[in-house]
């Protein structure tokens, strides 16, 4: 039983090595396979399904289908029938989920220092507070991601995708940033968003002020309180103002204030929230301005809000894909 | 091999009045509820075990039958969703894949859905960006915020679990 699960974990390890992105790894990792397999019929075996298995994905990349859909629809039939199975659970789960929560919280308290080992994130629709070892606090919207790299000389968060409110508690001797793959943002006491996009980050500054950099570039901006700046891996865009106040209440009340914003980036930050495929053409819906404040945390009612304003059409294809449109007419 | 038939024999007729019932019940339509108490009994005779589980408890048999209504809604779920697709592709590029192949596609679908069920997340997204989608494993760490290592966790992760599902030890 031990060396039947040993000689299957063995093949998957290498047949993982046979697909890795290094030509060289892959063809050393090929003849090592070769060996590996011809040490006994029991190790071919143990490889035959998943090779099988793996060569049935492979043809299917021929079906028709457009690109990442049977994806998508996999994921989703997939979240359908989890959704589906936890609300059945739901009742017996409540009162447990109430018994935990408390000493959960102790625990909290106690072991924040756990943080420092653990990324955090959030799944779509769920907002996350965490306080830091530093006592900086952190809040992480839906469908977030962060790496904390703490040591004694600096204290650094990455942000892997979407949104982050920071505020940063004071500590002369570490400085604090936060880290994307588009530039890095060093804080000088202070209060911000930062909200990973597609292609750029946005820094959205509260109070204080920050210094922002882009990754590849020798480009640098002092960012003060009300202003809004866009940070590009090659260089920043010029800095815009915002009102601080109404986007840090939004952003507390899971709102998204849009001024003006391309009706494409609001599909996309909703399109975090929601547990399933919004599907739209992003360069036809780019040109649409929305003026809005929409709710995050219910993406399903933003989206009726925006169909009632705008010459959009939203049709609901199936419980997890969702078409918007421009209106025919 | 005569105890074996007599066993069978028992358990159908001892069972199927009321998983028909059961089924016309919850389906509210006989016909599928007649297929679906077939299919029941042809899963169940097919193996001894089974058989045997079958003769000893009605639970057992319920289980099979609720198990045979999770995989055909599923399997509706999918047809639709998939033939929405294809009617959503049909409108760019006309011309439609024959019956065969769609069956195909869906046997495929539903197998996948099948074996990657249970598994979080991460690894689902990793396995289906990297095998099904074809995109580098470095690609797949970036759109997923995590390390190229942790990829290859859970890919490995991803395929012994398929083997477990697939082949029950």
């Amino acid at each position: 039983m031990s060396d039947h699960d040993d000689l299957a974990r063995q093949a998957a390890e290498w047949l993982v090595l046979l697909s890795a992105d290094d030509a060289e790894e892959r063809a050393r990792a090929e003849h090592q396979y070769q060996h590996w397999k011809q040490q006994g019929p029991a190790h071919a075996a143990a490889a035959q399904d998943m090779e099988q298995l793996l060569a049935g994905l492979r043809d299917m990349r021929q079906q028709p289908a457009s690109e990442g859909r049977l994806h998508a629809l996999i994921d989703g039939e997939i979240r359908f029938s989890q959704r589906s199975r936890r609300n059945k659970r739901f009742g017996a789960a409540l009162g447990l989920g109430l018994m935990l929560l408390v000493p959960g919280w102790l625990g909290w308290q106690h072991y924040p220092s756990a943080l420092l080992f653990a990324d955090l994130d959030t799944a779509t629709g769920q907002w996350r507070e965490a306080r830091l070892e530093d006592g900086s606090r952190l809040v992480l919207a839906g469908g977030s991601a962060v790496d904390l790299h703490f040591t004694a000389s600096g204290r650094e968060v990455r942000l892997l995708r979407g949104e982050i409110r920071v505020e940063v508690a004071a500590d002369a001797q570490r400085p604090f940033e936060v880290v994307t793959r588009d530039g890095r943002i060093r804080a000088l006491g202070t209060r911000f968003l930062v909200s990973k996009q597609r292609d750029a980050t946005d820094l959205s500054m509260l109070e204080s002020r920050v210094l922002a950099r882009s990754s590849d570039g020798p480009a640098e901006a002092l960012v003060v309180a009300g202003q809004q700046l866009r940070i590009r891996h090659d260089g920043l865009d010029r800095v815009q103002a915002i009102d601080a106040q109404s986007l840090d209440q939004a952003w507390q009340q899971h709102r998204l204030l849009a001024r003006g914003l391309p009706l494409s980036q609001v599909l996309e930050q909703l399109e975090r929230q929601y547990a399933g495929v919004l599907s739209y053409d992003r360069e036809a819906l780019a040109s649409i301005q929305v003026f809005a404040s929409l709710p995050l945390d219910d993406p399903q009612r933003a989206l009726q809000l925006l169909e009632a304003s705008l010459p959009i059409e939203v049709t609901r294809l199936s419980p997890w894909l969702t078409r918007v449109k421009l209106r025919a007419d | 091999m005569a105890d074996s038939n007599k066993l069978m024999h028992d358990v159908y007729s001892e069972h199927h009045a009321w998983v028909y019932g059961w089924l016309r019940r919850k389906l509210g339509c006989a016909h599928n509820a007649a297929d679906v108490a077939q299919d029941t009994f042809l899963r169940i005779l097919s193996s001894r075990d089974a058989l045997l589980l079958a003769s000893k408890s009605r639970g057992y048999i319920a289980t099979t039958a609720r198990n045979l209504l999770i995989d055909r809604a599923r399997r509706q779920r999918l047809e639709k969703a998939y033939l929405e697709e294809l009617g959503l592709l049909a409108l760019e590029h006309p011309g439609a894949p024959s019956a065969e192949r769609i069956w195909e596609t869906l046997d495929a679908l539903e197998q996948i859905c099948r074996l990657l069920d249970g598994l979080g997340a991460k690894p689902r997204q990793a396995f289906l960006l990297h095998y099904l989608e074809g995109q580098p494993q470095a690609l797949v760490a970036e759109q997923l915020g995590i390390s190229v290592r942790m990829v290859q966790k859970h890919l490995v992760q991803v395929l012994l679990h398929c083997q477990s599902v697939r082949d029950p030890q």
